[in-house]
């Protein structure tokens, strides 16, 4: 009998293994980084300072509590942020014993958070259910109706986060048909209040449908914001059972962040109309407080609300659109990064034809040049476009203003006015400030525009009824600027009459200023009262004293031209039309503009070739690095430590020694290696931190196990106007985050990828719930507040997306074509805001300004941000994976310092220590980078020894390589031993 | 020599271990009980409960995300989700099967009334090896007809924010007797692509099919990572890869190329394909040219340079671009000989495709055989 050779199992065994392992290196190897997230892995370790001193202590004793002020911050903002906008006969507040049939699917699953970043677990939140319960009482609830829903079946359904588009999304309400008779019958019972929730979802990857003819069968044209058939029949079978005497009132919750379209507010004799934008873990007692009266409503809502979505002019270009010879050359898309076409992402564009006519700056600018006949305005129905102006919302007393004055001091204008409460009822209340600019002569010859009002300042208080506050607001004289792209190529301050007023809202304020101006009324909608303006006159244009920055001291002039297709040589005779005031008709978009890539774009930056990229570095030293002649030295060494430096400015040249001891190579493991980290320093003892997603809370879970918390959409927040709460919202963040620190080696965590700013340009924005508002300035001041919160608390926030991000189609590498009037007005004024209240840190976007990458867009990411803002801090990319166009060499000559990724699929750094322009731009990177961290909570180790260590995870992997190897070699030995054996047997 | 035999075996096992624990798949470090005890005794005494569902996307990153999820709600008010990623067509033994993960959540379970309505409420959370909780997410299921339903949202990376949802259904009682009855269940084999022949890399499981057009598609495991053409002329075959031509070495019949998996960061695994005979080889029908053949469509379709145009019926025509993948319906054509003239739609029916028709369409074609040229 033949002898079996046992030994060939593990042989083979052994061998397969070994093979598996190998393979499992590089891979593992690429996706480190993440790996050591995922598990948190060790990568450091801390010999302790015992005589640290702790700079950010928490204000917790414990996890409980922290928890206990999280919910009751969340709750308070919605209480200040949700808008009660319609209240017909003073439906609301509602009896405490009101009865109430709670009405949509939405009703038991209503929108708490976003999708993709913004996304935080709300499971434990309280129900519509529980949250009615709480606040009239028990058994207000008719049980049977919602049990009917928690078990029907239907469910709204988003786009899926990566690779998602817009024609995933559903609203899935329940048909009436499905109402049975005995269901119905429950009704009376429960009569007092038809309680509707109509809610909207958004989120990261795919904006909302705008008009998909494939959705017909889905919603009404095609388009999220209408209301649905389903929708529609309900609320008409409401109105019937209203008209029986079944219901006594219908209320309507908005529960959307994205505007729904609110062209049905008057069909259904809906009482009173609530907006709650999306609600967070706990914003559902507050609206329900809000309903009963125990809270009396605050919230202004910060975008225009509209009847007709599609009347935006901005609407027209609002899509990614293919380059029309995009197949000629070769260009591609992704819509997301491992999809086939991420290595190029250069086939789309979109062009922002409106300018600065956004939101409110459209529909009130057109409206008072209707009023004055002016502008070829035409018959412009404001009515038919417009359901709630932006800064609407009513409370449940009544305010009025008297004694409105506005001082010149100089840099600035304190304006003040008297508000009495003249209501039976206590109640919170914002002043806003607006102003005017003249449009004049010299604005129409050099294509400025101006919008009919704009906010310049607000502030809220509390007031008591019967009494009378006196607001005193700082309005910066800086702030009524424009910005003069073609003749001064500055800020410039027009001369003649400047209007400032206190309004309710945008539409008010322009109705008291036509009234100051005499206009005729019967041609305005609404009322307005001049008593309540003030006129300053500048008597002669302005164009030098702002034609320098007030924060640097740094001369501001064009940053953009290659933005503006008008501007922009190599857009060859591709002109755009914009937007103009004075001729809306003429100008007004009809039809997406068309648009070509030429010879010139593709070398200036849509090039996906490894050559045209090369060339453009060399272009890049040359403009922006020329005089560096001499590589930094690298890995000095030397007893400096980050410790030494948390109270170093940014300008001190000790820095350039600290940075020095630093070698290349771990300069370049910082800039390539940062996704959701930064790299640990033993060089510098500096520790590697840890940072997260998002602008709706912390995404992580802290240390007890429970989730950061979920907040409101941004946009409540900012509907709450009331900078030191949305402070709390940012402490509160921080504090998660301190409380998430896991292990005395762990990473700290040090940072968080929000605020959001970008703006609402379209209600359809996919990520409409991570951005404040329409409105830059406001963004920017409530933006400002929050990062000063996360700031308190010693944490990083990196301000998203920077910039021009405003929708998710084509996210990736689309080209953004805007003049620099608008971007500067509204785009960028927003992420100003921030910096100028104090951020450190933005996240840079994955679009192109025309036809450059951002982040390698030297005049945002150095000329704006650092030159002219004075940012002293880092700035992180958006996630980079595979995605070839954002470019090392580019983004760190032009300002960007490290990527939101693992090395490799960019380009390369590799090798250029010895290159002086990019050497320095390395050192420059890094040294930004390790500034950041000196602030926050990491230095909490004090003086510490840091060493890197090596995960766990991969020595048991080399371990499990080697060891299996040798048992494979000894195997085989062994194998061919015995057959020798055999051999000499036989 | 049974001594021999046992130590292989002993040796290939402890091996085994290592390497799943290295991998994150070890069944002992998955089977970690949650951090926290269920805070009530369960209401439902000894009922089970087991849930099932499937989060499924399409393209590039099925096999890193797809997966199906058993939930085991268990007497003793422990939950446990299993998580199997399917689209790695791997349905060996659930115990050592590296992408089956035993308890990739777990947590809690108990029945309540919530909101006035009986239900199941869940609790689950990744819990990572030194029992720190994240994603924790508590979630209702409601009874219709016996059967139960919620969303389970699950991390792709674990701690983090990246989240998905699989729409999760259940029953009480067991459906599936354990894991490998739900992998037999939920498992999916890989379809190759279409091919005449093949070229392949059996130590790094690589595989370059070769199609009847001329299409090459290169494979590593079950992910395709490149793609070229193939010719076959005169006894030699030429490749390319990416638009570039690659070497190919001859020895008698057997070619062999090599083709790179670039990793990044020059982390790299290099296939070296080998066809042991491309005599058996028939040359490709037609050149590659990237693209599956368009089906048959309508009553007519005419190439217009990067345009189909093709004729619903008599009076109807639809555009499509292939290159973007896009097409519009709502053109209407009258033919006459051989000029046809087509009415494009409004721009609210074109929308974004307005540009491509502005660029590549017009109103009057000449038509010759399978092809219309624009007219003038």
């Amino acid at each position: 009998m033949k002898k079996r050779n046992f030994w060939k199992i593990p042989m083979a065994v052994f061998a397969v293994f070994t093979a598996i392992c190998v393979a499992a290196i590089p891979i593992t190897n690429y996706f480190a980084p993440m790996i050591n997230v995922a598990l948190n892995a060790e990568t450091q370790r801390i010999i302790p300072d015992p005589d640290a001193q702790i700079f950010y202590w928490t204000r917790y004793d414990s996890e409980e509590e922290l928890v206990a002020n999280d919910w009751n911050v969340c709750r308070q903002v919605m209480a200040e942020g949700a808008s009660v906008l319609l209240n017909r006969d003073n439906t609301l507040p509602l009896a405490a014993d009101t009865r109430f049939s709670c009405f949509s699917q939405s009703s038991v699953d209503p929108v708490k958070v976003g999708t993709g970043s913004a996304f935080v677990s709300t499971g434990e939140g309280a129900s519509l259910y529980s949250a009615l319960e709480d606040s009239f009482q028990p058994g207000c609830v008719n049980t049977d109706l919602w049990k009917f829903y928690v078990t029907s079946g239907y469910k709204r359904e988003n786009a899926a986060l990566s690779g998602g588009d817009p024609s995933q999304y559903r609203i899935n309400e329940v048909p009436w048909e499905k109402y049975t008779d005995a269901l119905k019958s429950t009704f009376a019972d429960y009569g007092d209040a038809a309680l509707v929730t109509l809610s909207r979802s958004s989120g990261e990857g795919a904006d909302l449908p705008s008009g998909l003819e494939a959705l017909e069968p889905y919603m009404t044209g095609g388009d999220y914001l209408r209301l649905c058939k389903e929708e529609m029949e309900l609320l008409q079978n409401l109105k019937d059972l209203k008209d029986q005497g079944v219901f006594k009132k219908i209320i309507v919750l908005l529960n959307s962040s994205s505007t729904l379209q609110l062209d049905f507010i008057d069909e259904y004799d809906i009482d009173a109309v609530v907006w709650t934008g999306n609600l967070g873990i706990n914003g559902l007692p507050a609206v329900t407080d809000i309903l009963v009266g125990k809270v009396n409503p605050s919230g202004r809502i910060v975008d225009t609300f509209l009847k007709d979505n599609h009347s935006s002019p901005a609407m027209v270009n609002y899509d990614a659109f293919p380059y029309t010879n995009a197949a000629q050359l070769d260009l591609a898309f992704a819509q997301n990064n491992t999809a086939p076409g991420i290595e190029k992402c250069n086939m789309n564009y979109v062009v922002y034809q409106e300018g600065i006519y956004v939101g409110y700056r459209y529909y009130e600018t057109r409206y008072e040049d209707y009023v004055l006949g002016q502008g070829s305005a035409g018959e412009y129905d404001y009515n038919a476009d417009v359901a709630f102006p932006f800064g609407s919302g009513l409370s449940y007393t009544t305010f009025e203003y008297s004694n409105f004055t506005v001082e010149d001091q100089g840099e600035a204008f304190q304006v003040g006015v008297d508000v009495a409460n003249t209501g039976s009822m206590d109640g919170k209340h914002t002043v806003q400030i607006y102003f005017q600019s003249p449009y004049t002569d010299y604005d129409r010859e050099n294509g400025i525009e101006k919008a009919a009002v704009e906010l310049c300042g607000f502030d809220k208080k509390e007031i008591k009824a019967g009494e009378t506050e006196h607001f005193d607001i700082r309005v910066l004289k800086e702030d009524l600027t424009s910005y003069d792209a073609n003749a001064a190529k500055t800020y410039i301050l027009d001369a003649g009459d400047y209007y400032f007023t206190v309004g309710t809202d945008a539409h008010n304020a322009v109705n008291n200023i036509l009234m100051a101006k005499g206009a005729d009324a019967s041609r305005m909608i609404g009322t307005g009262d001049a008593a309540l303006t003030a006129k300053w006159n500048n008597p002669a244009l302005d164009t030098t004293t702002y034609a320098v920055s007030s924060a640097t001291g740094k001369p501001i002039t064009n940053l953009f031209d290659n933005a503006d297709l008008n501007k922009y040589e190599g857009a060859e005779d591709q002109q755009v039309v914009y937007l103009t005031r004075s001729n809306w008709t003429g100008t007004f978009p009809q039809a997406a503009v068309s648009l070509r890539a030429t010879d010139a774009m593709w070398d200036d930056g849509l090039t996906h070739e490894d050559a045209g990229r090369d060339a453009l570095v060399e272009q890049y030293k040359q403009l922006y690095w020329s005089d560096v002649s001499q590589a930094l030295a690298a890995g000095t060494g030397g007893s400096l430590n980050a410790i030494d430096f948390v109270d170093k400015g940014y300008d001190d040249p000790a820095w350039d020694e600290l940075i020095g001891q630093l070698s290349y190579e771990d300069m370049l493991n910082l800039i390539y290696n940062g996704s959701y980290q930064t790299q640990v320093l033993p060089a510098i003892n500096l520790p590697a931190t840890q940072e997260f997603d998002g602008p709706t809370g912390f995404t992580k879970s802290i240390v007890g196990g429970a989730n950061g918390m979920a907040f409101t959409s941004e946009d409540v927040m900012a509907a709450t106007y009331n900078r030191e709460l949305i402070q709390e919202v940012g402490k509160c963040m921080g504090e998660d985050m301190l409380h998430a620190q896991s292990g005395d080696n762990a990473a700290a965590v040090a940072g968080i990828y929000a605020p959001g700013v970008n703006i609402h340009r379209s209600p359809y924005l996919g990520r409409h719930n991570e951005y404040y508002s329409e409105d830059g300035w406001l963004s920017g001041e409530i933006a400002a507040a929050q990062v000063q919160g996360l700031h308190d608390r010693g944490m990083l926030a990196f301000v998203k997306h920077f910039a021009l991000n405003d929708q998710e189609q084509g996210r990736y590498g689309i080209s953004v074509w805007a003049n620099e009037q608008s971007i500067r007005e509204l785009y960028l004024e927003s992420f100003e805001g921030a910096i100028r209240g104090g951020a450190s840190n933005v996240m840079s976007s994955f679009n192109r300004i025309g036809v450059v990458w951002s982040g390698a867009h030297h005049g945002l990411m150095t000329g704006i941000l650092r030159n002219e803002w004075g940012m002293e801090g880092s700035a992180i990319t958006d996630m980079a994976i595979n995605a070839k166009w954002m470019d090392y060499r580019l983004g760190v000559l032009a300002g960007q310092d490290y990527w939101c990724g693992q090395k490799g699929g960019m380009g390369t750094l590799d090798g250029t220590d010895n290159d002086p322009a990019i050497a320095a731009a390395v050192h420059n990177a890094a040294k930004n980078v390790v500034f950041s961290i000196t602030r926050t909570n990491a230095m909490n180790m004090g003086n510490a020894t840091v060493v890197s260590v090596t995960p766990l995870w991969r020595i048991a992997l080399y371990a499990a390589t080697g060891v299996c190897a040798l048992l494979a070699v000894g195997s085989a030995f062994i194998v061919v031993r015995t057959k020798k054996k055999q051999k000499q047997e036989k | 020599m049974k001594m021999k035999k046992l130590l292989a075996a002993v040796l290939s096992a402890l091996m085994l271990v290592s390497l799943l624990a290295a991998c994150g798949g070890s069944p002992s470090s998955n089977s970690q009980a949650p951090s926290e005890e269920p805070s009530q005794p369960t209401e439902g005494g000894s009922k089970t409960y087991q849930f099932w569902g499937t989060y499924e996307e399409s393209g590039e990153n099925a096999s890193m995300l797809n997966a199906a999820f058993l939930l085991n709600l268990n007497e003793d008010g422990t939950a446990v989700a299993d998580k199997y990623m399917f689209a790695n067509f791997d349905a060996s033994d659930a115990a050592t099967n590296p992408t089956f993960t035993a308890s990739y959540m777990s947590g809690t379970w108990k029945e309540v009334e919530k909101d006035g309505v009986a239900c199941l409420q869940i609790k689950l959370a990744y819990v990572d090896e030194a029992g720190t909780e994240s994603n924790a997410q508590t979630a209702y299921a409601y009874d219709v007809a016996g059967v139960y339903s919620f969303d389970l949202t699950f991390p792709v990376v674990p701690g983090m924010s990246y989240t998905r949802v699989a729409p999760m259904e259940g029953k009480e009682g067991q459906t599936y007797a354990d894991a490998n009855a739900f992998i037999q269940a939920y498992k999916q084999d890989f379809t190759a692509p279409e091919h005449v022949g093949a070229f392949t890399d059996a130590d790094n499981n690589g595989t370059a099919y070769l199609q009847a057009d001329g299409t090459l598609l290169v494979y590593a495991g079950y992910d395709k990572f490149a793609d070229g053409t193939w010719t076959l002329a005169d006894g030699a075959i030429a490749i390319t890869l990416g638009g570039e031509a690659v070497d190919v070495t001859m020895d008698g019949n057997k070619a062999t190329f090599t083709a790179e998996r670039n990793l990044g960061d020059g982390n790299a695994v290099t296939y070296t394909f080998v066809c042991e005979d491309i005599s058996a080889l028939s040359a490709p029908e037609a050149p590659a040219n990237g693209g599956e053949e368009p089906a048959e469509e309508g009553i007519a379709s005419y190439e217009a340079g990067g345009l189909v145009l093709v004729l619903l019926d008599d009076t109807n025509m639809k555009v499509k671009y292939p290159e973007y993948g896009m097409e519009r319906d709502g053109f209407t054509y009258v033919l006459d000989g051989d000029t046809l003239t087509v009415t494009a739609p409004g721009e609210d029916v074109l929308g974004a495709f307005g540009q491509i028709w502005t660029a590549m369409g017009g109103e009057t074609w000449t038509i010759d055989g399978s092809t219309a040229t624009k007219a003038g």
